[in-house]
């Protein structure tokens, strides 16, 4: 981890829409994920099921059609905007990314 | 009213019945694939069951169902048979429109056409073949009549230019499609302890994991999940689709038939492993679930086959594992499971989907260094699966359809 900004590789999905891969400076946990929404956090406990397993970690935002997810205590959080058949809305990637900034402390560096 | 969708989990099968039909995951690349490669075949008549097999299905399960939860007037069968499609991830569909004598249905989302458009571009055609079929069984099933009791015409579809939504003409009378009767559940073995290398995979960890998940459709109908957009779909719908396909150019061509469609089948096994595996194994709930336990590239190969068994394909595993070989076996795979009670007994194997899947977990492992998270590019696909060293996956002397106990499949590279 970087301590000093967020880095995010910006990929497709297999049906074309955006997913950012943001490299956090400190590791993903509820309270950071909850606070990306609003949405619904969604949390695996796998933990629980499997010796040596994290939990999974997620917010479904269907109103903006985001959805993020990452590993419990680790430090990638994957975002992807928009759906099969539907775009994200303009703008969302831009609000998300700055609520990311604020919340963190560090700007984001886009990695090519 | 919140309408919770019934379903019976049959871990020693590793399958799902939902009102008596056997569903599995399987994602959009794959489902369209499948259909386009059928309906290439224009020598081969496949409109009558591709939508026919969706008609059984539906109706099969849907008076299963009914009948199960009370569902005993036209409204809440209405509401119920609507929520099993959003649900299983069909996309919505409004079925109170159709009364006893028909009606017009509006689906203002559908996975099939978002599928198709997102794959292929736009088409000239609608191409929402299963849920003309799904909506004519659900008609049937809805108002107490035969299956076959009503026609379809599929008259608009979001995937045409300039369309948002799809329509469907449901009328009384004779069907225009194929007319099947669903062997439901067909007939499964007594499970049996197969030969696996040692390995560091929690296989039922793994299980109990995934399978308590909740893998639903979302508002639109849509299940975004593992990087794809999956689908609980019908393992009796792919099977007819699949197997009047192979019946029909076997009719045609004889023997040649079958030696001219497998390959169609392995290649679509090809672009489900290719998709669903790899986004499975890229995907944030592997990071959590199973890569925190693998400590070889043989770990990633059991990981996988530890998920594939949540999907209900069947009870998979590997017997025998290196880097340029694999050895699967697999217990009541769907395929043969569908084929025996559909047809009876094949005289060649044809789980032709598991055999193109067995082959692409290889691939992303041993030559597509899936660890490191790749792009999911058509170059990735050909380096993958069509390159002269890529793995590729043969009939391994047992079939579940032919009466054996497992279905194997060898994997080699080269």
């Amino acid at each position: 981890m970087n301590g000093k900004q967020v880095t995010a590789v910006r990929t497709l999905d297999c049906a074309h829409k955006l997913r950012v891969r943001y490299l956090l400076p400190r590791p993903l946990d509820r309270e950071l994920l909850e606070s990306l929404g609003p949405g619904e956090l969604r949390v695996q406990a796998f933990s629980l099921k499997v010796q040596g397993a994290r939990d999974h970690l997620a917010l479904i935002d269907e109103e903006r059609n985001l959805r993020a997810a990452g590993v419990d205590g680790e430090g990638l959080l994957t975002v992807t905007f928009g759906k099969l058949g539907r775009e994200a809305h303009e703008g969302v990637v831009a609000d998300f990314e700055s609520l990311l900034v604020q919340l963190l402390g560090v700007p984001i560096a886009l990695r090519e | 009213m919140t309408i919770t969708i019934p379903f019976e989990l049959d871990r020693a099968h590793r399958r799902v019945l939902i009102g008596g039909e056997p569903m599995l995951f399987h994602c959009h690349h794959y489902n369209t694939f499948l259909q386009r490669s059928i309906q290439d075949a224009s020598y081969i008549e496949s409109r009558p069951y591709l939508i026919g097999a969706a008609a059984e299905v539906a109706y099969a399960q849907l008076v299963r169902l009914f009948q199960s939860e009370g569902a005993d007037d036209v409204n809440r069968r209405n509401e119920l048979a609507s929520e099993l499609y959003r649900w299983a991830g069909f996309g919505t569909v409004d079925l109170s429109a159709i009364g006893e004598s028909g009606g017009r249905v509006e689906s203002k989302s559908s996975h099939y056409a978002r599928a198709w458009s997102e794959k292929f571009g736009s088409s000239d055609e609608p191409v929402c073949l299963f849920p003309s079929g799904w909506i004519a069984g659900a008609a049937a099933a809805i108002h107490g009549k035969p299956l076959g009791s009503y026609s379809v015409q599929h008259t608009s579809c979001a995937a045409q230019p300039g369309k948002d939504t799809c329509l469907f003409e449901v009328q009384a009378g004779e069907a225009n499609y194929d007319v099947f009767e669903s062997v439901g559940a067909g007939e499964v073995g007594e499970h049996e302890q197969r030969p696996r290398p040692e390995n560091n995979i929690d296989e039922e960890g793994i299980y109990e994991a995934l399978t308590a998940m909740e893998i639903a459709g979302d508002k639109d109908g849509i299940i975004p999940a593992f990087g794809v957009y999956l689908t609980r779909h019908y393992a009796n719908y792919y099977n007819r689709i699949s197997f009047e396909t192979l019946r029909a150019m076997e009719a045609a061509f004889g023997p040649d038939g079958y030696d001219a469609t497998r390959p169609l089948f392995v290649e679509a096994g090809h672009v489900c492993a290719f998709n669903t595996f790899g986004g499975i194994m890229t995907s944030p709930e592997w990071n959590a679930l199973i890569r925190p336990t693998c400590k070889t590239d043989a770990d990633w190969v059991h990981g996988m086959v530890a998920c594939v068994n949540t999907l209900g394909w069947g009870r998979w595993n590997v017997e025998e594992l290196s880097p340029t070989e694999a050895v699967f076996s697999i217990q009541d795979d769907y395929e043969s499971v569908g084929y025996r009670a559909m047809y009876g007994t094949p005289e060649r194997p044809i789980s032709f989907l598991a055999e193109g899947a067995a082959a692409g977990i290889m691939n992303l492992v041993y030559r597509g260094e899936v660890m490191s998270s790749p792009e999911f590019t058509p170059e990735y696909y050909d380096h993958l699966f069509r390159q002269t060293d890529v793995f590729r996956a043969e009939p391994a002397g047992q079939s579940v359809a032919m009466g054996d106990k497992a279905t194997t499949i060898r994997v080699t590279r080269g």
